[in-house]
């Protein structure tokens, strides 16, 4: 399965979208740019057929993040005046492109998209998830039951890292409440 | 529409960041409900077609929405502090809870069916995915709401232009912090 056109249209979106939101320079124009990338994203994703990742992406690149940030703009300074565009040396173009064009040589390494013969999807591991999750006494959910039953620990680590941001956020702001 | 404009770019507009809009206040009253419905069927059935991070993150961003159309002041004296420390400290809690709770019946961390209770894989697993949920959105709109707030007694600009400023309290302990600074630098160049 290739990508469509739909789909390649959407990367065109994000991808002009994050390299505006780079060049711009007033800090305002550059998060509702951003805010846009993410919607792009999540419909992106929603193309992939990963609806559950698209619905997070737009809640939180395009909802809290854009508000976020906002917030910060907003109780900060902002640039007035001025070119709209940052200028770009022409040593730093050079970096950036020779650095894309580092990425871009393993791109022909990657395995088509949806490969039914890519090492993930018939490797050991992958099999005896799926057969666990089609046991009866499983969840049906492949993807539920690997992150909240086989691998729940780490689910447990990343829950608690999402706790500890919002603590670290009343350390940082001397705060001793959130409301 | 060039009045809110207008406003945006005044200078007592700038430290209050609300505007009120007639679009923004339509749109997330009549989107809010649904959002936090979906949100909460999400963290709900983890098990089959939900997730915790999604709900959890959906629930918390209906409320931030609510904050966005009415203003944060609001809705931070209808929200409680307790609410939003309890949801994420709880959610810790019943998460660790969970995973302890079968190594003192005898078995392994989060190993589900040592509850004994019919169909524990399935049971625990939402638990484990409503914990998830709790967390995302207590930490979720905590984060938000704290940001809002700034610093403990001033606001965020004052904090910055603080920061760049030659600080009169750190010249008053002066000679034991620049000895220790200079000790420091002179260990380092001997080490190196």
């Amino acid at each position: 399965m290739s990508a469509t056109a739909f789909q390649i249209a959407l990367l065109g979106f994000v991808l002009g979208c994050a390299v505006i939101a780079a060049v711009l320079r007033d800090i305002l124009a550059v998060v509702v740019t951003f805010g846009a990338y993410s919607l792009g994203m999540s419909v992106l994703w929603l193309a992939l057929h990963a609806p559950d990742v698209g619905l997070t992406e737009a809640a939180v690149g395009t909802g809290v993040l854009t508000l976020l940030l906002l917030l910060a703009v907003a109780q900060s300074a902002t640039v007035e005046g001025g070119p709209r565009f940052e200028s770009l040396s022409r040593r730093t173009a050079a970096a950036l492109a020779a650095f894309v064009g580092v990425f871009a040589t393993t791109l022909p390494a990657l395995p088509r998209f949806g490969d039914p013969g890519t090492p993930v999807a018939d490797s050991r591991v992958t099999r005896f998830y799926l057969a666990e999750a089609s046991s009866p006494e499983r969840v049906d959910n492949a993807v539920t039951l690997v992150l909240a039953d086989f691998r729940v620990f780490d689910s447990l680590g990343e829950a608690v890292v999402v706790f500890a941001t919002a603590v670290g956020m009343l350390v940082v702001l001397r705060r001793g409440e959130f409301a | 529409m060039s009045g809110v404009d207008e406003d945006r770019h005044s200078e007592d507009a700038s430290q209050s960041p609300y505007t009120e809009s007639l679009i923004i206040l339509t749109t997330v009253r009549m989107v809010a409900p649904f959002v936090l419905t979906l949100g909460m069927f999400l963290a709900l059935h983890g098990a089959e077609v939900g997730g915790g991070f999604p709900g959890g993150v959906l629930a918390g961003a209906a409320v931030l929405m609510l904050a966005f159309a009415f203003g944060f002041d609001p809705v931070r004296n209808w929200l409680r502090d307790d609410g939003i420390v309890g949801l994420a400290v709880g959610g810790v809690a019943v998460f660790l809870l969970v995973g302890l709770g079968s190594v003192a019946l005898g078995g392994g961390l989060f190993e589900y069916e040592r509850y004994g209770v019919p169909s524990a894989g399935e049971h625990g697993i939402e638990l484990v995915e409503l914990a998830i949920g709790a967390i995302v959105a207590g930490s979720v709109v905590g984060s938000v709401f704290a940001l809002d707030a700034g610093v403990e007694g001033s606001t965020l600009r004052e904090t910055a232009a603080e920061a760049f400023e030659p600080r009169p309290d750190s010249e008053a302990s002066d000679p034991r912090a620049d000895s220790e600074a200079s000790d420091q630098s002179d260990e380092g160049g001997d080490q190196s």
